[in-house]
C-alpha cells in the first residue's frame, strides 16, 4: 500500500489508476482533501486547477490529480502512510488475537475435562461461540448494519477511539491532527463505496477462520501426543438426546465418507452411549466436524467477501454530489468554447449623406410597427402610416426621390430593438430631405440604445411628443 | 456516446441567442450579453459535455439585422434561367460568393455559412415583439439553408408576450413545431422539451438526443442532491454549534450571542455560495435577508427528553458490548477469571456510554457552565431559505441578471420526528459542528446524522 502512494506521487499529475487498490488509494486522497475543502478553510488550488483546466484527462482523473497535488503540498500523504501502517498493524493484531483465542478455546475444553473428554462438550466449546457470532454477523448484515460490527469493527472502533483519546497534547496542532482525520477519511471512502461492511466481514471471517484452524491444529497436536479418553455421556442428557445432537453432525461427515460407525451401531444395538469410544476414530471424526462445520463455512464466507470486496473496489466511483466535489465540477470541467468565425475589424457603417435637395413639405411615418395606432388623433398631422415591408420602404423612397421633403419625422417603437437594417434605411432617407429626425415612441426597453445609435448617425431623436411636434412645426425647442 | 451533434443558434439581433446558449451550457460566463444590438459579432462554438463526453456542439451566431435588405438582395441574384431557383442551399452558397457577403451583409453571411454546416438550428424569437415583415423575411432566408429549424419562443414569461401571433406566423411558413422557453425563467421540466423537439426534427439522432435528455435530467437531479447535502451540512453545523458560558459571566451573554450570530451568518453565506456554484451561478447571484437572531433566540437546554431517550439505547449498547468483550476475555483465559471479565466489561461499557453522553455536560454543570445552542426556529428558518434558494435556482436561467432575493419564512420538515432526532443528536455532539472547529470531528456517526435529513 505504501508503494501505491509512492507510485501516485511519481506519476502525478497524469494519475491513471492501474489497479483497484490504486483506485482506492486515489479516492482516499480525494476524500481527505474533499473533507478539508468542505469543512475547513478551502485550499488555494488556483495553480493546479489552472493546469488541469484544459487537460485531456477525465473529470475523475482531474479531481484525483488535484487532490494529490494538494495532499503533497500539505504533507497529507505522510499522514496517510502512517495510517496505512497502523491499519496493517491492526490486521496483525486481529490475527494474533485469533491465534490466541483458538489456542485458549481448546486449552479450556481439554484442561477442565482431562482425562475424560466429553465429545459434545469439546465440539460446543470450539464451535458454539463461532456459530453464535456467525448468526449475529448475518443479522447485522441485513438489519441496521453498523460499521462497528464484528470483531474487526470493534478493533477498528477501539483503534479510532484510542487515536482520538490518547494523542499527545502536541498532536492537537493542525499538522498532526491530519493523521487522525486520515483514518476518518479512509472509513468514509470505504463506507461510501459500500466496502466497509465487506472489509469488516472479511477480517471478521478471517479472525474466526484462523481461530478454528488454530483450534483444529491444537486438538490434533494434543490428540497426537497425549492420551485422552473420549466419552459421549453427559450428566443429565439421555442417550437419545445426545444422539439427536450428534446426528446434527454425522450426516455431513458421512457425506464426505468420514466414518462414525461406532456411535450408530451402538445405538441400534440398544447399547448405552456411556460406552468409551475408540479414541483414534472418534478423534479424527471430531477434527472433521470442526473443519466441516467451522473452518469450511468461514473459509467460504471469507473468500466470498474477499471477492465481493475486490469487485466493488473495481467499481468504485466518485460521488460528485458530495459537498466539496460538486463545486469542483464547473471549475475543472469548463465548457470549451472558441471562435470559429471571427468578428470583422469593423462593421459596415452608414455613410452620412448630406441632402442636396430643397424640400417643401414635411413627412411623418412609422417604421416597422405602430404601438399607438390612434396617436395622430390629437396632432392631426399628415401621416404616411406604417412602413414595414421592403415594398413599402421602396415606395416611400421613390416618392421622396420624386418629391423631396423639408423635414422627415420617423416614429419608432422603442420596444423593438434597433438594427442595422433600420439604421440603413434611415440613412437612405437622408439624401431626400433637408432634415431627418426620429420620434422614439413608448419609453421602451431599447430607448437608450436607439438614442445612442441615432446620435452616432447625427440624427435627432425625440422622446417627448412636444419636442417632436415643435421640431416639425419649426418652433424653438427648449432642450433644457 | 455517438459523435457530437452540431446545432447553431440563429435569430434577429437582441432576441437572446447568447442567453439561450448560456442556459443550455449552464454557464453564466459564455459570450457577452447586452441590450445593445450587434453584441455578438463572431461565430463562437461551445461544447456541451455530459461526463467527459462532448455530446453537442453549439454555435452562437451574430444577430440577423437586415432581413428585408438581404431578402431583396437574394432575389436580385436570381434570374429566370437560374437552376438554383428551387434549391435554397445553392442560392445561399451563391450569395456567400457575392461581394455583398463580405460587405454590407457580412454578419448575415456568417450566420448562413454556419447554418449550412450544422445538423439543425434553433431560431430564437423575442415573443414580446410583434411579427414584423423583416422577421418573416429572415425566416424565409434561413429556411433556404435546408436545415431543420426549431423556433424557440423566448421571454414567454413576460406579460406582453405575443406567442399566439408568432405561432400563427410560424405555421404560415410551415414551421409547426416550436417550443416556449424563457431563458430567464425556466419551465418546470427544465430544458428536456428542447431535446424532445429536436429529436422529432432529427429522427436519425433520436437515440443520441434521448440519451442527452436523460443524462441532463440525471445531472439536474444530482445538482439537487448536492445542494441538499450542502443544506444538511449547514443545518448540522448550526444545530451542533454551542458555546459555553460560566454562571458568573452572564453579563457577557449578549456578546457571545452576537459572536455566534456572526458565525452562523457567515456559515449560511458559505452554503449559499456553494449552492450557487453547484448550479453554475456566480456568488453574487443571490442576496440574503439579514438573519434576525437576537438574544432571545438562543437557549441553553440541558438533559433534553430526546437526549435521555437516546441515552437509553446507547447505554444498553455499551453494556452489551462491554459484556461481550469481557466474556471473550473469560473465554480466552479458560474461565479462570470466573466471569469477572463479563461483569467488569458490562459495567465499564455502560459507564463509558454514560460518560460519552453526559460526561461533558456533567463536567460543565460542576464547573458552573451552561451551554448555549441555536434555537430550532432559526434552524428551520435557515432550512427554509436554503430550500427556497434551490427551488429558485432550479427555475433560473443562466441568462438572468437580477440577483435572487431570499426572504425569511418558516420551514416545515416532511418528517418532524426525524428533525427532532437530528436536533437531539446534533446537540449532543458539539464536535460535529465545523463552527466548533478546534474540536471538530468528521466521523461516520456524523455522516449518519446528516442522513437523517435526506
Amino acid at each position: 500500500m505504501r508503494k501505491g502512494l509512492q507510485r501516485q506521487r511519481d506519476q502525478r499529475p497524469n494519475v491513471v489508476p492501474v489497479s483497484p487498490q490504486d483506485r482506492e488509494q486515489d479516492f482516499w486522497v480525494v476524500e481527505h482533501i474533499r473533507r478539508q475543502d468542505a469543512h475547513e478553510e478551502r485550499f488555494d488550488d488556483r495553480e493546479v486547477v489552472a493546469k488541469l483546466h484544459n487537460s485531456d484527462q477525465s473529470l475523475t482523473q482531474k479531481i484525483v490529480a488535484r487532490a494529490h497535488h494538494l495532499a503533497e503540498s500539505r504533507q497529507v500523504l505522510s499522514a496517510m502512510q502512517s495510517t496505512q501502517g497502523a491499519l496493517s498493524s491492526l490486521r496483525w493484531i486481529i490475527l494474533g488475537l485469533a491465534v490466541l483465542t483458538g489456542f485458549s478455546l481448546v486449552n479450556s475444553a481439554l484442561m477442565f475435562s482431562h482425562p475424560n473428554i466429553n465429545v459434545l462438550g469439546l465440539l460446543a466449546a470450539v464451535l458454539f461461540v463461532n456459530f453464535i457470532m456467525l448468526i449475529l454477523w448475518g443479522i447485522s448484515m441485513v438489519w441496521r448494519p453498523s460499521w462497528q460490527g464484528g470483531i474487526a469493527g470493534r478493533v477498528l472502533a477501539l483503534f479510532s477511539w484510542m487515536q482520538k483519546t490518547f494523542r499527545p497534547e502536541k498532536s492537537k496542532e493542525k499538522s498532526n491532527k491530519q493523521r487522525e482525520s486520515t483514518l476518518q477519511s479512509w472509513l468514509a471512502v470505504q463506507q461510501q463505496a459500500g466496502l466497509l461492511q465487506l472489509w469488516l466481514s472479511r477480517w471478521t471471517h478471517l479472525f474466526w477462520l484462523t481461530t478454528l484452524v488454530v483450534a483444529a491444529i491444537h486438538i490434533s497436536l494434543r490428540f497426537a501426543f497425549e492420551g485422552y479418553q473420549l466419552v459421549w455421556s453427559t450428566t443429565i442428557l439421555s442417550d437419545d438426546s445426545v444422539f439427536v445432537f450428534l446426528a446434527l453432525f454425522t450426516w455431513a461427515t458421512e457425506l464426505f465418507g468420514i466414518a462414525s460407525p461406532t456411535l450408530i451401531e451402538a445405538h441400534q444395538a440398544g447399547q448405552s452411549y456411556s460406552y468409551i469410544l475408540s479414541p483414534r476414530s472418534t478423534g479424527l471424526w471430531i477434527l472433521s466436524v470442526i473443519i466441516l462445520f467451522g473452518v469450511l463455512p468461514r473459509l467460504i464466507l471469507w473468500l466470498v467477501t474477499r471477492k465481493l470486496y475486490q469487485r466493488r473496489q473495481r467499481r468504485m466511483q466518485l460521488d460528485f454530489t458530495q459537498p466539496g466535489l460538486a463545486q469542483l465540477i464547473p471549475r475543472l470541467q469548463p465548457q470549451q468554447s472558441d471562435v470559429v468565425d471571427p468578428e470583422p475589424d469593423a462593421l459596415p457603417t452608414q455613410r452620412r449623406q448630406r441632402s442636396a435637395v430643397i424640400g417643401k413639405d414635411y413627412l411623418v411615418f412609422t417604421l416597422d410597427y405602430e404601438p399607438v395606432p390612434e396617436w395622430n388623433d390629437v396632432f392631426l398631422l399628415e401621416d404616411r402610416g406604417v412602413v414595414a415591408s421592403q415594398a413599402q420602404r421602396e415606395t416611400l423612397l421613390q416618392a421622396l426621390a420624386a418629391k423631396p421633403a423639408r423635414k422627415v419625422l420617423v416614429r419608432i417603437d422603442t420596444q423593438i430593438t434597433p438594427d442595422r437594417g433600420s439604421l440603413r434605411y434611415l440613412a437612405k432617407l437622408q439624401p431626400h430631405c433637408n432634415q431627418l429626425a426620429v420620434w422614439c415612441v413608448g419609453h421602451g426597453k431599447y430607448q437608450t440604445q436607439w438614442q445612442e445609435l441615432l446620435a452616432e448617425q447625427h440624427i435627432s431623436g425625440f422622446t417627448f411628443p412636444d419636442e417632436a411636434i415643435r421640431w416639425l412645426r419649426d418652433e424653438d425647442i427648449d432642450h433644457g | 456516446m455517438a459523435e457530437a451533434l452540431q446545432v447553431c443558434v440563429v435569430g434577429h439581433t437582441n432576441t437572446g441567442k447568447t442567453s439561450f446558449v448560456r442556459t443550455l451550457l449552464q454557464n453564466t460566463s459564455f459570450g457577452e450579453v447586452s441590450d445593445r444590438p450587434s453584441t455578438t459579432r463572431d461565430v463562437r462554438r461551445a461544447e456541451l459535455k455530459l461526463g467527459d463526453d462532448v455530446v453537442l456542439e453549439i454555435f452562437d451566431t451574430p444577430g440577423l439585422e437586415d432581413g428585408l435588405g438581404l431578402y431583396e438582395y437574394l432575389q436580385s441574384l436570381q434570374t429566370d434561367q437560374d437552376r438554383s431557383r428551387h434549391n435554397g442551399p445553392e442560392q445561399i452558397r451563391t450569395f456567400l460568393q457575392a461581394p455583398a457577403a463580405k460587405d454590407e451583409f457580412e454578419q448575415e453571411a456568417k450566420v448562413l455559412r454556419q447554418l449550412l454546416q450544422v445538423d439543425a438550428a434553433f431560431y430564437l424569437i423575442d415573443c414580446r415583439d410583434p411579427v414584423l415583415p423583416k422577421y418573416q423575411d429572415e425566416l424565409d432566408i434561413l429556411r433556404r439553408c435546408g436545415k431543420p429549424i426549431l423556433p424557440v419562443l423566448n421571454f414567454t414569461a413576460h406579460a406582453d408576450q405575443q406567442s399566439a401571433a408568432w405561432q400563427q406566423a410560424l405555421a404560415q411558413v410551415n414551421l409547426h413545431g416550436w417550443i416556449e422557453f424563457d431563458t430567464v425563467s425556466l419551465p418546470e421540466h427544465g430544458d428536456s422539451e428542447i431535446f424532445q423537439h429536436l429529436a422529432t426534427l432529427l429522427p436519425k439522432h433520436r437515440t443520441h438526443l434521448h440519451t442527452i435528455q436523460q443524462q441532463r435530467q440525471r445531472q439536474a437531479q444530482q445538482r439537487i442532491i448536492a445542494a441538499r447535502r450542502e443544506i444538511s451540512e449547514l443545518l448540522l453545523d448550526v444545530a451542533a454549534y454551542s458555546e459555553r458560558i460560566a454562571s458568573d459571566e452572564l453579563d457577557q451573554l449578549s456578546q457571545i450571542t452576537a459572536a455566534m450570530e456572526q458565525r452562523v451568518v457567515a456559515r449560511e453565506q458559505r452554503s449559499v455560495t456553494a449552492i450557487l456554484q453547484i448550479f453554475g451561478f456566480p456568488a453574487n447571484a443571490a442576496t440574503l435577508q439579514r438573519l434576525a437572531v437576537g438574544q432571545q433566540a438562543w437557549q441553553a437546554p440541558l438533559f433534553a427528553p430526546e437526549t435521555l431517550k437516546e441515552f437509553g439505547i446507547k447505554a444498553s449498547k455499551g453494556i452489551v458490548t462491554g459484556g461481550a468483550a469481557g466474556a471473550g476475555f473469560d473465554l480466552m483465559v479458560g474461565g479462570l477469571s470466573l466471569g469477572a471479565g463479563t461483569v467488569i466489561g458490562a459495567a465499564a461499557g455502560g459507564l463509558w456510554q454514560s460518560w460519552q453522553q453526559y460526561g461533558r455536560r456533567i463536567k460543565h454543570a460542576v464547573q458552573g457552565h451552561s451551554e448555549i445552542h441555536i434555537q430550532p426556529e432559526i434552524i428551520r428558518l435557515l432550512a427554509a431559505r436554503q430550500q427556497q434558494l434551490v427551488q429558485a435556482l432550479m427555475r433560473r436561467g443562466h441568462a438572468a441578471i437580477t440577483p435572487l432575493s431570499l426572504v425569511n419564512e418558516n420551514a416545515e420538515f416532511h418528517e418532524p420526528a426525524r428533525f427532532k432526532l437530528f436536533l437531539a443528536r446534533a446537540r449532543a455532539h458539539p464536535q460535529w459542528s465545523t463552527l466548533n472547529q478546534e474540536k471538530f470531528d468528521d466521523s461516520l456517526e456524523r455522516s449518519q446524522c446528516l442522513r437523517l435529513l435526506d
